[in-house]
C-alpha cells in the first residue's frame, strides 16, 4: 500500500520534473538565441555608426564603497582616472575599515582633510572625517564613516555625490576604458531611463592596460574559469531577454548607472537587505509602477566592468549563500509584483524566472537527485534511463554555456587561444558534473546563520588587480 | 513516460546550441574569407581613388568612367565603408582636395539615398554619417541631400535622425535646421534636448544667423527645444539678454526655461538681470530651484547687494541654496573681514558650508598652481 502510494507521488513527481525541465531548457535556449542574436545586431549597428557619439555626455558621480580593500582601492582609483570621459568624480566610502583603506588613498592621492558635512537626503551612519583631492584629472573625495554595511556605505555615497547620474561599483573592480561613455549612451537615447547595468566579466586571467584588455586568457584555477563561463552565460541569457520588456530585475553592485532623484525618491539602498543592489531595482520597479512613472531600467552589455571572482570555494560558497539570502529577502520584500497584472511581463516572466529558476532551483535540483534515486529503488526507473538522461543533462548544460561563451568572445573579437579553447569546454563539462549540485547545496542551506549576517560586508580574498 | 520525450527535448536543444556554436564559427570564418578576397578589391578601390584625387590636385577633370563604376559599388556597404576608410586616409594627407574630390561624388550619394530608401534604418543611418563626415549638405535653395536629411530627422530611428541633424549641422543651412526640427515637433517626435543644444554648437554656419531663426519661432516649439535652443544660445555666448530677460520676467515663461534663462545670465552679465535675481533670492517662494540657480548665476555680479543675498542665503534651510550661495560668495572673492560676521555667527550650517568652499577653493588653487 506504501509502496504503491509511493510510485504514484514518484509519477507525479516524474511528470513535474519533466515539465520543470522542458520549460527551463526553453527558456535557456531561447534566450541564449535571443542574446547571441542582440550582441551580432548591436555590434553590427555599431560597426555601421549607429550610435550616439558626443563629446561631453553629462556629468555622473561614481560611488566606490569599500570595507577592509587597502590591497586594490588604489588601483581602482587609477583605472577610474583613466576613464575615457570628461566630466565626473570619485567618490568613495570607506566603511569603517580595520585595514588601512583610508591611509593609502590619502597617501597616494595626497588628499587633504577639508571641513565638509554630507547632506543627508538618504538615512545613513555619520560620516568621520571627509578629504578631497583636485590635483587628478577629476576630483577624488574620500569619506570615512562607521561601519554600518554596503548599503549604508552606497547611501552615504549617493548622499555625497553632486551630480544627478550616479555610478555604483565595487572597489574591487575596474571600469574598462569606454565604460563610462557606454553606460551613459542609453540616457541620451531614451529620456525615461532611470537605470542601466553594466556587463561584468571577471578579471581573473585578464591584463587590462589603461583600461584596456591586453591579453586574454582563462583563469589557471578551476573555480574561477567556470565562473567565467557562468557569468558570460548568465549575463548573455536572461538579461538581454528580460532587457525587451523592461524586465530586468538585477543591476550588478559591481557596476550600474542610477538616475539620483529617484533613487533619493525611494529612499536608497536597504540597509536590512543583502542583496541590496537587486532590492533597490525591483523597488525602482514597483515605485514607478505605482506612480504611474514612466521608466526604463536597461543593460548595456557594451558597458564592461572587470571583477574579481572568488579563487577559493570557501570564498565562493560565502559569496553565493549572500547572493541567494538576497534574492530571497529581495522577492519576499516585494511579493505583491508576483503575477500582478499591473507589472505585466515583469510579475509573470521575470519574478516568476526568479522565483522557479533561481530561488528555488536548488531545492528542485537536490531533491530531483533524490528522487531519481527513489523510482531508481521502486523500479519506476532503469539505470540505462538515469544514466542517458544525465549524460544528456551535463551535454545540454555545456552546451549551451559554450555557445553563450563563444558567442560573447566572437562579437567581443577576443582572440582565445587553442589551450584556452580547450579549457573552456573541459570546464563546461566539469561545471554541469559537479560546481552545479555543490553551489546547489550551497544556496540551500544559505538559509543557516542567516540572522548573524545581516550587516556584514561578503567578504572574500582579495588579491591586487591586473597581476 | 513523459521523461522519454524530455530527452528528446534535450536532444534538439543540444543539436540548436551545437548549430549555434558551428554557426558562429562558420561565419567568423566565412567573415574572414570574404574580407580576404575582398583585399584586392579594396586595393584597386583605393587606387582609382587616390587617382581621383590626384587629378582633382592637378586641376584635371576626374576620370567619368571611375565614377561610374562607384555608382554601381557603392551600394554595397562593404564597398561603402572602404570608401569610408579610404577617403579618411586620404583626407589625413590631402584634406582640400579630398573635401573637393568628395564635392564631385554628390551624384553618388544622391543616388545611395533614392538605392537606400527601402533598406533597413541601420544602412540609412551609417549613410547619413558618411553624408555628415563628408560634408556633403550645401546652402543652397534646393539640395537633393539637404532635403533627405530633413525627411530622415523624422526616422523613427534615433540614430538616422542624428546623424542626419549632424550632417545638417556640418552645412552652413540654417533654414535646414530650423526645418528639420519644425517638422520634428510637428510630428511630435520626441529627440534629447541635450542632444538638439550640443548639436546645435557643431553648425558650421553663421551661429548668430541659425540663433535668430530659432528665437523667431521659438513659441512654436515645445519645452524641450525650448530649452535646447537657450542652452545653444547660452553655450555659443550670444548676446541676447534683452530677449532673454524680457522671457525671464513674464509671469507665464515656464519655470523649466525660466530656469535655463537664470544660467543664461550666469554666463552673460547684465545687470538688469541681476537686479532681477538679487529680486528672485529675496522673494519668499517655495519654489527653492529660483533661489539655488540664481544663488550660483549671480557669482559674476559684483556688488555689495549682491554679497547681502548670498550671505543671507547661506541661512537657508534648503541645503542647495547655502551649498550654492558660498560657492559664489567664494568666488567674489572678499576679505576675512567681509565674511567675519558668518564666521562668528551663530548660524552653524552657515559657517561650516563657507568654511568647506574656502577651503576646496584653496585646494583647487593649489592643484592648479601645482601643475
Amino acid at each position: 500500500m506504501f509502496i504503491e502510494a509511493l510510485r504514484i507521488v514518484m509519477l507525479i513527481v516524474g511528470v513535474f520534473y519533466s515539465l520543470y525541465l522542458l520549460v527551463y531548457a526553453t527558456f535557456l535556449v531561447v534566450s541564449v538565441t535571443v542574446g547571441a542574436s542582440e550582441l551580432y545586431k548591436n555590434q553590427q549597428m555599431s560597426r555601421l555608426h549607429n550610435e550616439i557619439s558626443h563629446e561631453y555626455y553629462f556629468p555622473v558621480s561614481i560611488v566606490v564603497p569599500g570595507y577592509n580593500e587597502e590591497i586594490t582601492i588604489c588601483d581602482t582609483v587609477n583605472s577610474l582616472l583613466n576613464l575615457e570621459y570628461k566630466l565626473y568624480e570619485i567618490v568613495i566610502v570607506d566603511d569603517g575599515s580595520k585595514d588601512n583603506t583610508s591611509k593609502v588613498l590619502i597617501d597616494t592621492f595626497k588628499m587633504k582633510r577639508v571641513r565638509r558635512k554630507i547632506k543627508k537626503s538618504i538615512r545613513c551612519q555619520e560620516e568621520e572625517f571627509v578629504y578631497e583631492s583636485y590635483g587628478y584629472k577629476v576630483p577624488i573625495v574620500l569619506i570615512r564613516k562607521k561601519n554600518g554595511g554596503k548599503a549604508d556605505a552606497l547611501n552615504m555615497g549617493i548622499n555625497a555625490s553632486r551630480y544627478p547620474y550616479f555610478i555604483c561599483m565595487d572597489a574591487d573592480s575596474m571600469l574598462q576604458h569606454d565604460a563610462l561613455e557606454r553606460i551613459v549612451k542609453p540616457v541620451l537615447t531614451d529620456e525615461n531611463l532611470i537605470a542601466c547595468g553594466g556587463l561584468v566579466r571577471i578579471a581573473n586571467g585578464v591584463v587590462l592596460e589603461n583600461g584596456r584588455v591586453k591579453k586574454y586568457g582563462m583563469p589557471k584555477k578551476m573555480v574561477t574559469a567556470m565562473q567565467v563561463l557562468e557569468y558570460e552565460r548568465s549575463f548573455l541569457a536572461s538579461r538581454i531577454l528580460f532587457d525587451m520588456f523592461n524586465g530586468n530585475m538585477i543591476i550588478s553592485g559591481a557596476f550600474g548607472l542610477f538616475k539620483k532623484d529617484i533613487v533619493i525618491a525611494v529612499g536608497g539602498y536597504d540597509h536590512g537587505t543583502m542583496g541590496e543592489d537587486m532590492e533597490l531595482v525591483v523597488r525602482l520597479h514597483v515605485f514607478c509602477k505605482k506612480n504611474n512613472i514612466p521608466y526604463t531600467i536597461k543593460y548595456e552589455p557594451e558597458a564592461v566592468c572587470w571583477s574579481q571572482a572568488p579563487e577559493s570555494m570557501s570564498d565562493l560558497k560565502k559569496q553565493r549563500r549572500r547572493w541567494h539570502l538576497g534574492l530571497f529577502q529581495s522577492l519576499s520584500k516585494h511579493s505583491q509584483v508576483l503575477l500582478s497584472t499591473k507589472y505585466g511581463a515583469l510579475g509573470t516572466v521575470s519574478y516568476m524566472y526568479f522565483v522557479i529558476f533561481e530561488l528555488m532551483s536548488p531545492y528542485i535540483e537536490i531533491f530531483g537527485l533524490f528522487s531519481v534515486i527513489i523510482m531508481y529503488f521502486l523500479g519506476m526507473i532503469s539505470l540505462r534511463v538515469i544514466i542517458m538522461f544525465s549524460v544528456l543533462s551535463i551535454l545540454f548544460g555545456a552546451v549551451l554555456t559554450l555557445s553563450a561563451f563563444f558567442s560573447r568572445i566572437h562579437t567581443q573579437n577576443v582572440k582565445l587561444s587553442s589551450k584556452d579553447v580547450w579549457k573552456a569546454i573541459w570546464a563546461c563539462i566539469y561545471e554541469s558534473v559537479w560546481f552545479r549540485v555543490i553551489l546547489a547545496f550551497t544556496r540551500m542551506t544559505a538559509f543557516i546563520g542567516y540572522k548573524k549576517k545581516k550587516l556584514q560586508w561578503g567578504k572574500i580574498k582579495r588579491v591586487k588587480l591586473n597581476q | 513516460m513523459s521523461d522519454l520525450r524530455i530527452d528528446i527535448v534535450l536532444i534538439i536543444y543540444i543539436i540548436i546550441c551545437v548549430l549555434m556554436i558551428l554557426f558562429n564559427t562558420a561565419f567568423l570564418i566565412y567573415l574572414r574569407y570574404k574580407d580576404y578576397i575582398f583585399r584586392n578589391k579594396r586595393k584597386r578601390l583605393e587606387n582609382i581613388i587616390k587617382s581621383q584625387i590626384n587629378r582633382i590636385s592637378k586641376n584635371e577633370v576626374i576620370d567619368p568612367k571611375i565614377q561610374e563604376f562607384l555608382f554601381k559599388k557603392l551600394i554595397s556597404i562593404r564597398y561603402l565603408k572602404s570608401f569610408h576608410e579610404i577617403i579618411k586616409n586620404e583626407s589625413k594627407k590631402n584634406e582640400t582636395d579630398t573635401f573637393r574630390y568628395l564635392k564631385k561624388c554628390k551624384p553618388i550619394f544622391e543616388y545611395l539615398i533614392v538605392e537606400f530608401s527601402n533598406k533597413e534604418n541601420a544602412k540609412k543611418a551609417y549613410l547619413a554619417f558618411l553624408i555628415s563626415e563628408f560634408k556633403l549638405c550645401d546652402n543652397l535653395h534646393y539640395d537633393f541631400i539637404v532635403s533627405s536629411m530633413i525627411s530622415y530627422t523624422m526616422n523613427k530611428s534615433i540614430y538616422v535622425r542624428q546623424n542626419a541633424l549632424n550632417a545638417l549641422y556640418m552645412s552652413n543651412n540654417s533654414e535646414a535646421i530650423l526645418s528639420a526640427i519644425m517638422r520634428m515637433q510637428e510630428l511630435k517626435i520626441s529627440h534629447s534636448n541635450k542632444l538638439i543644444s550640443d548639436g546645435l554648437l557643431l553648425f558650421n554656419g553663421d551661429r548668430a544667423e541659425l540663433a535668430s531663426l530659432l528665437w523667431k519661432e521659438f513659441d512654436k516649439f515645445d519645452l524641450n527645444v525650448r530649452i535646447a535652443i537657450v542652452n545653444f544660445i547660452k553655450t555659443a555666448s550670444l548676446d541676447y539678454a534683452e530677449e532673454f530677460y524680457q522671457r525671464l520676467t513674464n509671469k507665464y515663461t515656464h519655470k523649466e526655461v525660466k530656469l535655463s534663462l537664470v544660467r543664461y545670465f550666469g554666463k552673460m552679465i547684465y545687470q538688469p538681470a541681476g537686479d532681477y535675481l538679487i529680486t528672485m533670492m529675496k522673494q519668499d517662494t517655495p519654489e527653492w530651484e529660483y533661489k539655488a540657480i540664481a544663488a550660483t548665476a549671480l557669482a559674476k555680479y559684483k556688488s555689495q547687494q549682491v554679497i547681502d543675498v548670498l550671505k543671507e542665503a547661506l541661512k537657508s534651510d534648503n541645503w542647495y541654496i547655502r551649498f550654492n550661495a558660498s560657492e559664489s560668495l567664494v568666488a567674489q572673492n572678499i576679505g576675512y573681514m567681509e565674511l567675519i560676521d558668518i564666521y562668528n555667527g551663530t548660524d552653524r550650517y552657515a559657517r561650516e558650508i563657507l568654511e568647506y568652499k574656502m577651503e576646496t577653493s584653496r585646494l583647487k588653487k593649489q592643484a592648479k598652481e601645482g601643475e
